[in-house]
């Protein structure tokens, strides 16, 4: 009985491995933040946790952080008790590669509030979530369940005049998932760059 | 009447860029047919991209990165213009997925409208504020404002230089589908299929499609040819919610032909089936 428990979850593991798909698991990852700490996504189960993908030197990032607007939805949501996990995906020579002290002092410069920023040079994150620009969202309910995926609002542009009045999808999902209800626009099309993998 | 964005640059200006100043990989010209033209007339006017080697910039669905040109058009009372036509796009691969796009040269076209009431003598400013992105590896985002002057006369003075480019830019937008080359659309499981019967024999073809959550951009397109009848299969997008109600973009054939697509989508019953 226990075997077969056993062999159930290991196929249901490879199973989530192979795609973040909205109403499924999430696929289980182990990262390296900018400090050295491990972070786990079943450590965080009983959370909602949100995945951004980030590059610094992206036009598209850059809209949302110079305007303040990543950071404050970073600020806003860690104190609703939100895991914000920023990812950077980008390969070493790559736009968007940082050494861990880089983005420490990016993370101060810009006042910018995550959890954690998980360095993902190999692109093995990246690549596990489908991750396909900077900046892709992702929102993992406390089951552990991913509930969206996609853009971070419906404003596809490098236009930092296009920051306000936008319709921040992150939000309206956690919004939503919050109350108890189903996410309305639970899957969008991500804008940004390309994330920048290895070639 | 050519208008390039790069002639309000300093002259004086060293070509290397300065330090946190974006330099420019591509150049925007506005471009009119007419240099004069009688109230009430229509004419065409296309902004030209030049891209440098290397360099890229995005169709209207730019595909799964970057962000299609748009110019927010500046006119006085009288003038009005249309939407962009664009010619088909080709596929740019990048290490996380696919996008549709131009390298090299590529003209927008429009169409400008003279009000008829619009006084002959005197002239009017066709000029707009232009953002797009251009890519290689990384994104530059670029800006430039675009005018050109347009004379209202008793006569039209067509410039021809700016003719011919146009013209030839024209014959690069997709066309309606001609009478007789017959194309519908059905829903399989995981893509939608698009059924064509070309008047010629086709080698190969490629479907572009102008809504970004539908087709799966990175997959290959499958053509299968048959008495007469290719079969293009088109994998749908992991972000695809609903099949939408008409299949929407642009067709290429042989590399060359484009035209516009715009099919209802069928679902096959289960008797079609095999």
């Amino acid at each position: 009985m226990r075997k077969t428990a056993l062999a159930f979850l290991v196929l249901w593991f490879t199973h989530a491995a192979l795609a973040a798909r909205v109403g499924q698991a999430a696929p289980a990852f182990t990262a390296t933040d900018s400090h050295g700490a491990q972070h786990s996504l079943a450590e965080y189960k009983g959370k909602f946790v949100v995945l951004e993908w980030t590059n610094q030197g992206c036009p598209f990032t850059r809209k949302h952080y110079e305007t303040g607007n990543m950071e404050k939805l970073q600020r806003y949501w860690t104190s609703k008790g939100v895991v914000w996990l920023t990812v950077i995906s980008s390969a070493p020579g790559e736009q968007g590669y940082v050494t861990a002290q880089q983005e420490n002092d990016y993370i101060k410069k810009m006042n910018a509030a995550p959890t954690a920023a998980l360095l993902d040079p190999t692109g093995q994150l990246g690549h596990l979530y489908g991750a396909k620009t900077t900046p892709h969202m992702f929102v993992i309910d406390p089951q552990g369940k991913l509930i969206y995926e996609g853009a971070i609002d419906d404003k596809p542009t490098t236009d930092p005049a296009d920051v306000a009045g936008a319709k921040s999808y992150v939000t309206l999902a956690l919004e939503q998932a919050m109350a108890g209800q189903s996410v309305t626009t639970a899957v969008t099309r991500a804008y940004g760059c390309s994330v920048k993998y290895a070639q | 009447m050519f208008a390039s964005s790069c002639s309000r640059a300093p002259q004086e200006q060293p070509k290397l860029a300065r330090a946190g100043e974006t330099p420019k990989h591509s150049q925007a010209t506005l471009i009119l047919e007419n240099s004069a033209l009688q109230p009430g007339a229509q004419t065409t006017v296309g902004i030209q991209f030049q891209s440098e080697d290397g360099w890229h910039i995005y169709w209207k669905n730019p595909g799964d990165s970057g962000e299609p040109p748009r110019m927010h058009w500046q006119l006085p009372a009288g003038l009005t213009t249309g939407e962009f036509a664009w010619p088909a796009p080709t596929r740019l691969t990048t290490t996380a997925g696919t996008d549709y796009g131009y390298e090299g040269t590529v003209v927008l076209l429009s169409t400008l409208q003279v009000s008829p009431s619009a006084q002959p003598g005197s002239t009017m400013e066709v000029a707009g504020n232009l953002r797009w992105l251009v890519c290689h590896d990384i994104c530059v985002p670029q800006r430039t404002e675009l005018r050109a002057p347009l004379q209202i006369a008793s006569t039209t003075v067509l410039d021809p230089a700016a003719y011919a480019l146009l013209h030839a830019a024209a014959e690069r937008i997709p066309k309606p589908l001609p009478a007789g080359f017959h194309a519908s659309v059905s829903n399989s499981r995981d893509s939608l299929q698009l059924a064509l019967a070309p008047r010629e024999p086709v080698a190969h073809a490629e479907f572009f499609p102008s809504e970004a959550e539908e087709i799966n951009t990175s997959a290959p397109q499958e053509m299968v040819s048959h008495a007469g009848i290719v079969r293009l299969s088109l994998r749908k997008s992991d972000t695809l919610q609903r099949v939408p109600e008409r299949l929407r973009g642009v067709l290429l054939l042989n590399g060359r032909e484009s035209y516009q697509i715009d099919v209802p989508i069928r679902t096959i019953s289960l008797h079609e089936r095999r």
